[in-house]
């Protein structure tokens, strides 16, 4: 910037990025302590009514959650230069299974080739990712064994196998989609929309309208 | 210094497990793991995951450009192009509504014991995954390539600052938030 100097324009940067974090965290605050009253003009709706100890809440604000994990975005890139990303290390697991099956004849395909099978940190954040799921339920009170969401369970019936049926073929669509997009909601949704590349604030926007549009026509 | 962290395996392979736990607890402590929530966004009822994504994108990019420009982090923007990323992505979309979770929020569903992710949708997506390496020969040659934009981000492409960029961004994203809340959302 020609009219501000280097310390100056670091300076703004820092005080920029102390704003909205405080102003996040003011917002998800203020929607967490349910404050609505008469004299509440913005009328923030209240996510959870027992305002309880911060570790054992079992609703955080998306807010709150959001910040948390923007910070670790710029933790994932400062110490280990490794965007957040999920679905190359499922793609890589199903290639390894498969040349575990099929042995080297799966090994040669193309694809396997070029995303590379093996376990790295992408494939132990996954692993951390149900732990992590797991340890959150678990601390909340909220972990339970159940088969069927409640909205799928209002409008389809209490029908296990379906479900299960209709998951999996979710989970076919879900993984062709993400590989053919090269990421999904993390890999393109969180860490491509924050490093602002085009592919991935296109693949955003069509991740959103195609769900909708598939929703819409399911429920 | 920090490219000799990097550059130790077994070092990075302990930060991935303790980062993806973290994460795993914030998507679960936010509902985000959950059928409803999800669904809930895509019919346009339930603005949970819009927050998360939001948010951690506004904090995110101001995080990594402020330190990308101090020379601490660099960009790895993916590649893009009409054929791979706007198709593959509403194909997504559509499984995602299917399944009710995407690859992470279902990895996180297992976490909290939703038995649908783990029976139905992790093998789902392992088949998917062996399917896709099936059809990319014939993918590569054909659909992947069309109308290619490559690696280019917001700021190149629309020749701006990425200060501009982020700036606008943010400005853009906490106006989104405080119509979704009087709106009620």
């Amino acid at each position: 910037m020609n009219f501000l100097s280097e310390k100056s324009f670091k300076t703004l940067a820092w005080l920029c990025m102390v704003v909205s974090v405080l102003t996040i965290a003011a917002m998800s605050a203020y929607s967490q302590t349910g404050v609505v009253t008469t004299t509440d003009p913005l009328g923030l709706k209240p996510l959870n009514e027992t305002g309880g100890g911060f570790l054992s809440s079992p609703v955080w604000s998306p807010y709150l959650v959001g910040i948390c994990i923007g910070i670790l975005s710029w933790l994932s890139f400062l110490f280990s230069d490794h965007p957040i990303g999920v679905s190359s290390a499922v793609a890589k697991t199903g290639g390894m299974l498969e040349t575990a099956v099929r042995g080297q004849k799966a090994k040669e395909k193309a694809y396997y080739q070029k995303l590379g099978l093996e376990i790295g940190w992408e494939w132990v954040f996954v692993v951390g990712i149900v732990i992590g799921a797991f340890l959150s339920a678990k601390l909340s009170g909220d972990f339970q064994i159940h088969w069927i969401p409640a909205m799928w369970e209002q409008r389809f019936g209490h029908n296990i196998p379906l479900r299960l049926g209709v998951a999996f073929l979710g989970g076919v669509i879900l993984m062709i989609g993400a590989r053919w997009a090269g990421g999904c909601t993390s890999g393109h949704g969180i860490s491509g929309t924050l490093q602002l590349a085009v592919s991935s604030w296109v693949a955003l926007i069509s991740f959103f309208i195609g769900g909708a549009i598939t929703a819409f026509l399911i429920y | 210094m920090l490219k000799n962290l990097h550059e130790q395996k077994p070092v990075q392979l302990g930060l991935g497990l303790i980062m993806g736990i973290l994460f795993g607890f914030f998507l679960q402590r936010g509902q985000a793991t959950r059928y409803d929530t999800i669904l809930g966004q895509l019919l346009l009822q339930d603005f949970t995951v819009m927050k998360i994504m939001m948010t951690a994108a506004v904090v995110g990019m101001i995080g990594i450009y402020t330190m990308r420009r101090k020379g601490m982090v660099q960009l790895h923007p993916k590649e893009g192009a009409i054929g791979s990323t706007v198709v593959g992505s509403l194909i997504f979309g559509s499984g995602m509504a299917i399944l009710g979770y995407c690859p992470g929020t279902a990895l996180g569903a297992v976490g909290q014991g939703s038995m649908d992710a783990l029976v139905g949708g992790v093998p789902g997506m392992l088949v998917g995954a062996i399917l896709y390496s099936t059809l990319y020969p014939i993918l590569s040659e054909s659909i992947l390539k069309k109308g290619d934009f490559g690696k280019v981000t917001l700021p190149d492409y629309f020749k701006v600052r990425p200060l501009v960029a982020v700036g606008g961004l943010y400005m853009a994203i906490i106006t989104v938030f405080f119509v979704l809340e009087i709106a009620g959302f």
